[in-house]
């Protein structure tokens, strides 16, 4: 929210300069030349080229010896220990027959290792497709004793042969399969089964197994190795019955010579994910962020203690503007950073072969790359934007450096909780920057990403970048930044000489971006209390008043904005309020209908019924919920879930926010950024049905806005708010007692197509009586000299 | 074409105490007029220059341009003042050429206008020789032309020079003096403020003297010996900080240099 007035951009006055006047430009070609100018000062800037050049040089091969010399001490502790495999067997034999063959196979494998010890080592045996063991064994000299039983030697991950660990064909755990319809993916994927073993026999031979087949997990390299293991047992008792066979014809026919072989489990969602695959968005993540931080400071902080910044804020430039321009140039050299520490990491992974370590069997591809490369950039836009906050509040270099250790240091955090494996990007993680990217990132190289996070973890760094660059627009060259003296942190919070009839813009942002972590604090908070139903209801409304009514409220008054003009509540002439009535009595059926048409949207997107299984489970949790709200009074849950929403919300979003934007912003920019505000908050709420409420929240904050604008008031908002709320409120509170009415839908029902026709005609009688009622306003403004 | 201030007012605060460093000031200046903007330290000058610009936001009143306000068009008043400050500094990464360039695009100037007015004012301003060379290897004497000649790429009606001087030798100051006859018979309005006081009593037409935040004395340099009674300008200065009522307000200017 620049302080410049946009009417002059537009208007072609002459300027008394005699031989020219001055053209009207593009705004994007000015963007682009100033965006020019800033790149050209950094990156001449041997600061610059230090950062963006040596770290990646010096970083990744550091990096890689630690990370291996990490591993291979990891792994040689782990393969210490024996392992056992957990296996399924899938068979028509009894349990006990099963045990007998079991038996057999564990005696044969005994013989096979007197008979060529070290047959069943894994670099011979390891690939399926690998024909070595029988005839490399075949070669070799018996030597009795000296060999342990049937030993396992795990390979280490890097490829290197670690020491073996011994564990006998009956030590793992064998379980089999009763139900017929088992779904061997699903087994695997969960990871509760490392490798299935399927033993179909054959009608004619009764006692032969006429096919072996070994299922396999592909993306978990436990069950690649138990699967490979499994592979040469079972290559190393085909080799003894086939030397038994040829020694003395006849013999028991079952352990007749199969062909096995390993079958990839076609299964999607591995939840067994390799723990590292975090650690490459992360680094990266980190070194964009380095490449940042000194252009950020150098173009804004570093511009003031230099004297150039008052030479450009006195030029006819919009700020915003400006700082867009400072925005790309930043963002080029984060990307460029960004571009040679991938570069340099994907030369390090090839150099060392860490790729299937760290990935997969799949390794690293290019469309992968680039999916990460693209999510990369889309960080280093909003953090880029988030360093410009920070150091455009800051009146020198020095003090820039000092507030960005510690975001740097935050952001560690989530960088270090994406590390976690069992981490998944739902719900509010996906709405957690940083980790959000993080975690989407480690998704897209895993192969394994959901479209529902993925877009809210997108859209809501997008989200996050333009509060963040609106607001530095706001900061950025203020005579405050610009010559204020002091530093000290007093002067932030001094309140103002004179009151004010309305918040700033900056105070209302400042207001708002204060509310999200206190929103998600509480929101985690109300998860967390151990309460009865009614009480927490009572507490969900406190917390609602405290966030939207209070937090306001104090930050208003302490900077001496007036109440009744600040928030918007002087009562309005009753043709509003009439209008807000209609609205909130119909709205209701439409807002569902909208609901729908975003499931059927997704289904259409994503060409699955991906959108009515989603609809399916929002519906199984909100009867969950509406089963434990029906144990509290009605009155509480209107107290709850209408009347505090609608005024706190109604206070803070269409009360202080709004009205604050409306005085440096048109009507509809102002309404449309307190309605995205609002959708954004109620989106990013946590709960299941969250990314259902977007649009819907959006459009009735559109609405809401409308309103309180025409009416100079938020009252208006606050009945239609309310009697939406209590009728949701109540439709799903009562729903046992309204599906006995006769025609009224089931809760899997949709809604009847005459119901939203009728509430469409009411919704419009009320829009129609909204729009012929001139603006209201409450108050002439009072001049502003 | 008249530029005139209307009743300025700005107050600071400062550890709780509220300072007012402009107060009511108003005047105006006339095309081809240089208007030596005087007083001593923390009188509220820069502050004045500043509210005028748009760079800070007066508590009330406004300044005018060819009939564009400072409260409602900042833009037009922008684009038409030349600023030169003591504080202002260069990009120490850009040539001298380069900085005139990006700064006469964001003033508007057509493309093909650039080159032939870089050229022209590296001629007048006798910077042709670096223009380009990185200006971090400049001289200070040099910066402070290629500041001038930042200031007046636009060619501007109205320049405002606040200690366009400080900190240059005698000969680097003489230039600037010089340029500012120059900006006069151009037909330009200059506001000059300064602590050379006989060079402004050369180059200026009218004066006024802030003290305490108020301009206490305006008029040419005849009519203001004949409202002090002091013959030149050092004299009249010196006089008037003796003075303990000159103002009631107390004279500091948090605002200060930046």
């Amino acid at each position: 929210m620049s302080d410049e007035q946009p009417t002059s951009e537009n208007e072609s006055t002459s300027v008394a300069r005699g031989n020219s006047t001055p053209r009207r430009r593009g705004r994007l070609s000015q963007i682009w030349r100033l965006a020019t100018k800033e790149l050209k000062e950094t990156l001449r800037d041997r600061r610059t080229i230090v950062t963006l050049v040596a770290m990646p040089l010096i970083v990744y091969p550091l990096l890689s010896i630690a990370f291996r010399t990490f591993l291979l001490n990891n792994l040689g502790s782990a393969t210490a220990e024996k392992i056992t495999y957990n296996f399924a067997v899938k068979t028509d034999l009894a349990p006990d027959e099963f045990q007998v063959v079991l038996g057999q196979w564990s005696e044969l494998l005994k013989l096979a290792d007197r008979q060529q010890p070290g047959v069943n080592r894994p670099e011979q045996a390891a690939p399926p497709d690998s024909s070595q063991p029988a005839a490399k064994g075949e070669a070799q000299p018996p030597a009795a004793g000296s060999q342990k039983e049937s030993a396992l030697e795990a390979t280490s991950l890097a490829g290197q042969t670690a020491e073996p660990v011994e564990v006998p064909l009956g030590e793992h755990k064998w379980g089999l399969i009763e139900a017929p319809d088992t779904n061997f993916n699903d087994l695997l994927a969960s990871g509760q089964v490392n490798a299935v073993l399927e033993l179909k026999t054959s009608v004619s031979r009764q006692r032969q197994f006429s096919e072996v087949v070994i299922h396999v997990n592909e993306k978990s390299a436990l069950s690649r190795r138990a699967a490979r293991w499994l592979q040469a047992q079972y290559d190393q008792i085909n080799r003894v019955v086939l030397q038994a066979q040829v020694r003395r014809s006849g013999g028991d026919s079952r352990l007749a010579i199969t062909s096995s072989e390993v079958r990839a489990s076609p299964g999607g969602n591995s939840q067994v994910t390799n723990q590292f695959t975090a650690i490459i968005p992360l680094v990266l993540v980190l070194m964009t962020i380095t490449g940042a931080v000194y252009p950020a400071i150098d173009l804004t902080a570093g511009e003031r203690e230099r004297g150039t910044l008052e030479t450009l804020v006195a030029a006819p430039i919009p700020r915003l503007r400006i700082l867009i321009a400072k925005l790309i140039a930043v963002l080029s050299v984060a990307v460029l950073t960004a571009s040679l520490n991938v570069i340099g990491m994907i030369t390090t992974i090839w150099a060392f072969r860490l790729d299937t370590l760290l990935i997969g069997e799949s390794g690293l591809t290019l469309g992968m790359m680039s999916k990460v490369f693209g999510l990369l950039i889309l960080f280093a836009a909003f953090f880029s934007a988030l360093l410009l906050v920070v150091t455009s509040f800051a009146r020198s270099f020095k003090e820039a450096q000092a507030y960005l250790i510690p975001i740097i240091l935050l952001s560690l955090g989530p960088g270090l909780m994406a590390l976690s494996p069992d981490l998944k990007l739902a719900g509010p993680m996906a709405a957690c920057p940083l980790l959000n990217i993080l975690l989407l990132a480690r998704d897209v190289l895993q192969d394994n990403v959901q479209l529902l996070p993925a877009a809210v973890a997108i859209f809501s760094t997008i989200l996050y970048g333009l509060l963040a660059i609106s607001l530095a627009a706001s900061i950025f060259g203020t005579d405050n930044i610009l010559y204020g003296s002091g530093g000290s942190w007093k002067e932030l919070f001094v309140p103002p000489l004179q009151p004010a009839e309305r918040a700033t813009p900056n105070l209302a942002l400042f207001c708002l971006l204060l509310l999200f972590p206190v929103n998600f604090v509480l929101i985690g908070l109300l998860g967390r209390l151990e309460a009865d139903i009614s009480w927490r209801l009572l507490y969900t409304s406190a917390f609602t008043t405290f966030a939207f009514c209070l937090i306001p409220l104090f930050i208003a008054r302490y900077q001496r904005v007036r109440l009744l003009p600040g928030f918007g509540l002087n009562w309005p002439p009753t043709p509003f309020l009439l209008a807000a009535a209609i609205l909130g009595l119909s709205l209701w059926p439409l807002v569902m209908s909208l609901i729908s048409g975003w499931h059927e949207l997704i289904n259409l997107v994503s060409g699955s019924d991906a959108g009515t299984a989603w609809r399916e489970r929002i519906v199984a949790f909100s009867r969950e919920q509406a089963e434990q709200f029906r144990a509290a009074s009605p009155w509480l849950i209107l107290l709850a879930f209408s009347l505090t929403p609608a005024f706190c919300e109604e206070f803070f979003f269409r009360g202080l926010l709004q009205r604050a934007l409306l005085t440096k912003r048109s009507a509809w920019q102002a309404i449309l950024f307190s309605a995205l505000a609002f959708g954004a908050f109620h989106t990013l709420s946590g709960s299941v049905a969250a990314f259902d409420r977007l649009i819907p929240t959006t459009v009735m904050g559109l609405v809401l806005g409308w309103l309180a604008f025409k009416a100079d008031s938020i009252w208006p908002g606050v009945v239609l708010h309310m009697l939406h709320n209590a009728i949701v409120g109540f439709l799903a509170y009562f729903q046992p007692q309204l599906s006995r009415l006769p025609g009224f839908p089931g809760e899997n029902d949709p809604l009847p197509l005459w119901w939203t026709g009728i509430a469409l005609a009411v919704a419009a009688i009320g829009i129609w009586l909204l729009s012929r009622t001139p603006r209201f306003a409450a108050q002439k403004t009072s001049p502003t000299t | 074409m008249m530029i005139s201030a209307h009743s300025l007012c700005k107050q600071f605060q400062s550890d709780g105490r509220v300072i007012r460093a402009v107060d009511e000031v108003s005047f105006s200046v006339r095309p081809g007029e240089v208007y030596g903007l005087l007083g001593p330290n923390g009188a509220g000058k820069t502050t004045t220059m500043r509210m005028i610009l748009g760079l800070i936001k007066p508590d009330s009143g406004h300044a005018e341009i060819d009939g564009f306000r400072s409260d409602r068009d900042p833009d037009e008043i922008k684009r038409r003042v030349g600023f030169v400050s003591a504080s202002a500094g260069v990009y120490q990464w850009l040539s001298a050429r380069e900085i005139l360039t990006f700064f006469a695009d964001v003033y508007g100037l057509a493309p093909e206008e650039i080159e032939p007015r870089i050229s022209a004012l590296g001629e007048l301003l006798g910077i042709s020789p670096f223009l380009d060379q990185r200006c971090a290897t400049l001289s200070t004497g040099q910066r402070q032309r290629v500041n001038l000649a930042r200031a007046l790429v636009h060619d501007p009606p109205l320049m405002i020079m606040d200690e366009p001087t400080l900190g240059l030798d005698v000969v680097g100051s003489q230039v600037v003096f010089d340029y500012i006859s120059l900006l006069k018979q151009q037909g330009k309005a200059v506001i000059l403020c300064t602590h050379q006081l006989e060079q402004a009593q050369r180059v200026c037409d009218r004066f006024g003297l802030l003290f305490r935040s108020r301009l206490i004395h305006e008029g040419t340099l005849d009519e203001l010996r004949t409202q002090t009674g002091q013959a030149d300008l050092v004299e009249m200065f010196i006089e008037l900080i003796k003075e303990p009522d000159a103002a009631s307000q107390p004279a500091t200017s948090p605002s200060g240099k930046p």
